[in-house]
């Protein structure tokens, strides 16, 4: 192959990454335009943007009329919610991409490093005990939001502070973060048996994961926190590719380890943090979308950051949208239930289908 | 001289005999049930507000001596802490019937016994209705609301008892909850919406107190124009309870039936108080209830509490319909007298009258086991005894007490409760009962073989 056609086939080769993060980014839009039409008072499409783009002329409608409830609904319910599923599922699926690099390890999410166990060890106490960090009132949300974001901070803490007493290495963090999990889950069952139904099944809740009821004032906090996360990871982007190369290849390369694993450890406990606190646990974007985006990109980090973030936006907000189709005219399903009855066979058909060389 | 003495006697007891009692639950502006409407405006704290509460309002804009706000602090009817010709105008227009905005108070339960009050404003009078949870649905069923009911939660809920509730189920139309990531049941906005867009007399939702767990999302719900108003209807507290219905029957211009109905209820409370309290100690039946997961005995389970309140002596606090082998201990299993299984229709242990008729698979399914399997509650000596009880438990907290009195004590509650379930019949409206055998307790024995 002459020099040129390989220029070429690298082109090809990078602009195969670069569409697929198009593609990723045109779903998540066209899901985002699509949940805007979402809800029972059945609008079409032209109708919710004829709304949309009378808003933005600044029209008032007077209340309890029929435009005054559309324009409501769009921008009060339908907005917030999609707006925190595409910024949620980008900051889960970044954090499992920093995770797993630089745990170095294909199972590093949330769970396994007992962040989302520390969550909901936080919320039991809120709940069943009435221990708030933040609100004194039993059973207010901002109460159970400070402690579930405290309380997840607490197992990367203690990781962080084993991990000098170990030898740093992946396999060793990932069995301390097994460990703290092990163990915040004993503390929550030990606080679950004091529990009454309706505070169980707080706590049940929590670990399905759910944005129903998403207002604007969720949204700032968790997103500000997101997307400095991801801003700054993508920026550690080449580093962690060093990373994967091996620890010793990547010391040997200059590169401090220890210092970069834990600043990204403690970014992404910020992250996902941020995301449990309002919405539960959501599982597998972590896990899967990282996965997927290694599969089809393969491993540059430069790329599986941006397509990660992408593709957990879609997974999100994608998952919403099926939940409120799927819906009775009695319920709606939390988003959490949605990802599971998605998120298991595709990451099953992944590890049958992985390709080796990309982990 | 001795035949006028005894003359005089019987003609002032007869007329004693025939002056109003305090437990009538009639109209007027005394307070039977000893329980205020709490509505503000209702400035002499009885039952409703009439010319009494504008005359004490007048005496305190005048400056009577013994009139103010400190003393009559719901003469505020505008609840801006001064009392003047607008706090007139509101009872003027109440008194008149005419539309306003009231203040009362909203009551939230955490789902134990402790409850707490907010003052809130409410557009009166409520015309059409929307209703959540099934014990705040036949509080409107027994103020003969049915018709008026245009939105409720559990219409599509194939659970739903439709003996009580078929006109409601027939009329109204879906509303739909979500859940929070902490498992709160928010209400739909659109579905509300939806809702009010229908009706356009539909600016009141009906709630039960329980502030974390049915239309948490209050303020998004106010938002959209419609008014939430929270009722203390299963707590076991008599006053707060009594004083939802007759906030329910304000709201809803039906006080004089809600009168009725808080008279029956604070009849019944107050008589099965009394007939627990004398009770022999050493005659109190031990029992354990199947909901509330509480292992706490106390008030901390009011599932339990109710039970303890009608005499009841507790073994344990609460077991869940999967309870543990610590029920074959002999600390529990030997003092457990009888086991009080309470069924009702918007939940998660089985279906009294779901299908117009009595579903004893449905309500064994949860605590027998499959052919030939043995379940732990089967291996308990009340169990083998037949001492258990599967009480309906969709009635308002007087009746709580009530059923499980009786289940627990049938020979002291016999009378009250033959009397007391024929009244509450009759509240339901369109006679649904009528004519029907409607049984709200059975043996484990008369299930099983249903």
């Amino acid at each position: 192959m002459t020099e040129a056609e390989e220029a070429g086939e690298y082109k090809a080769y990078l602009l195969r990454k670069v569409i697929f993060i198009l593609v990723m980014i045109a779903g998540v839009f066209a899901l985002f335009i699509y949940s805007l039409t979402m809800g029972q008072l059945d609008l079409g499409f032209f109708e919710t943007y004829h709304y949309v783009i009378e808003h933005i002329m600044g029209a008032t409608y007077e209340p309890g009329t029929r435009d005054w409830f559309c324009d409501y609904l769009i921008f009060n319910r339908n907005m917030p919610e999609s707006v925190f599923a595409v910024i949620a599922g980008a900051s889960l699926a970044v954090a499992g991409v920093a995770m797993q690099s630089v745990m170095n390890n294909p199972l590093a999410d949330a769970y396994t490093t007992g962040i989302s166990s520390g969550a909901c060890l936080g919320v039991a106490i809120a709940m069943i005990l009435g221990i708030n960090l933040i609100s004194g009132d039993v059973g207010s949300h901002i109460g159970i939001l400070g402690n579930a974001f405290v309380f997840s901070l607490v197992p990367m803490a203690i990781i962080l502070l084993v991990a000098k007493r170990l030898d740093q290495s992946p396999t060793s963090l990932i069995l301390a973060g097994t460990a703290i999990s092990f163990f915040l889950n004993a503390f929550t069952m030990a606080v679950m048996l004091l529990a009454t139904d309706q505070s169980l099944a707080t706590v049940y809740g929590w670990q399905v994961g759910s944005i129903g009821g998403t207002t604007w004032d969720d949204v700032p906090f968790m997103a500000v926190t997101s997307v400095f996360g991801i801003i700054v990871i993508s920026l550690l982007a080449k580093k962690l590719n060093v990373m994967s190369s091996g620890e010793n290849s990547a010391k040997a390369l200059g590169l401090d380890i220890e210092a970069l694993r834990t600043a990204c450890l403690l970014i992404m406990s910020l992250m996902v943090a941020s995301v449990i606190a309002y919405a539960g646990i959501i599982g597998f974007v972590g896990l899967v979308c990282p996965h997927i985006v290694r599969t089809i990109i393969d491993a540059d980090n430069r790329y599986v950051i941006p397509a990660s973030a992408a593709l957990g936006a879609l997974m999100l907000i994608g998952s919403m949208v099926i939940a409120q189709l799927v819906a009775t005219p009695t319920v709606r399903v939390p988003v959490g239930v949605v990802l599971s009855f998605v998120g298991a066979p595709l990451f099953l058909l992944l590890i049958i289908r992985r390709k080796s060389h990309v982990w | 001289m001795a035949a006028i003495a005894i003359a005089a006697i019987v003609i002032i007891a007869a007329i004693v005999a025939f002056l109003p009692k305090g437990n009538n639950g009639g109209g007027g502006s005394d307070t039977p049930i000893g329980v205020a409407l709490p509505v503000y405006g209702n400035a002499d704290l009885d039952s409703d507000i009439d010319d009494d509460d504008l005359k004490i309002i007048k005496k305190i804009i005048s400056k009577e001596t013994g009139y103010s706000i400190a003393t009559y602090p719901f003469a505020d009817a505008k609840k801006d802490g001064i009392i003047d010709q607008r706090d007139v105008d509101v009872v003027q227009k109440i008194i008149k019937k005419e539309p306003t905005s009231v203040y009362h108070l909203n009551y939230y339960n955490d789902g134990a016994v402790n409850v707490k009050t907010k003052v809130v404003d409410t557009k009166w009078p409520c015309e059409d209705l929307m209703v959540t949870y099934n014990s705040v649905m036949f509080a409107m069923t027994s103020l003969g609301l049915d018709e008026r009911v245009v939105g409720a939660t559990a219409v599509g809920n194939t659970s739903l008892d439709k003996y009580v509730y078929a006109k409601m189920i027939e009329n109204a139309d879906p509303l739909s909850y979500t859940y929070d990531s902490s498992w709160n049941s928010m209400m739909d906005i659109s579905s509300v919406s939806k809702v009010m867009l229908k009706h356009p007399k539909a600016h009141t939702m009906f709630v039960s107190a329980y502030g974390n767990y049915d239309a948490y999302n209050e303020s998004e719900i106010e938002n959209v124009g419609c008014d939430v108003v929270r009722l203390c209807e299963s707590n076991p507290t008599r006053d707060e309870t009594i004083a939802s219905v007759l906030l329910a029957g304000f709201l809803t211009n039906t006080l004089d039936r809600a009168k009725e109905l808080a008279s029956l209820y604070s009849d019944i409370w107050d008589s099965c108080t009394r007939i627990a309290s004398t009770l022999p100690i050493d005659d109190k039946t031990g029992f354990i209830v199947n909901v509330g997961g509480d292992s706490i005995a106390g008030t901390s389970n009011q599932h339990n509490y109710k039970c303890l309140l009608a005499g009841g002596k507790s073994v344990l606090g609460a077991a869940s319909q999967n309870i543990g082998t610590w029920i074959l201990e002999d600390e529990y299993n030997k003092n457990i007298d009888k086991i009080l299984i309470i069924v009702w229709s918007n939940a998660n242990n089985g279906f009294f009258f779901g299908n117009h008729e009595l579903n004893p698979q449905t309500i064994l399914a949860n605590y027998v086991g499959e052919a030939g399997e043995d379940t732990l509650w089967e291996k308990t000596d009340a169990w083998k005894r037949d001492d258990v009880y599967f009480v309906y438990g969709d009635y308002p907290t007087a009746f709580d007490l009530l059923l499980r009195g009786y289940a627990m004590y049938p020979d002291y509650y016999g009378a009250l409760f033959d009397e007391s379930c024929k009244k509450m019949l009759s509240f339901i409206s369109g006679g649904t009962f009528e004519g029907k055998n409607v049984q709200l307790i059975y043996k484990l024995s008369e299930l099983q073989s249903y």
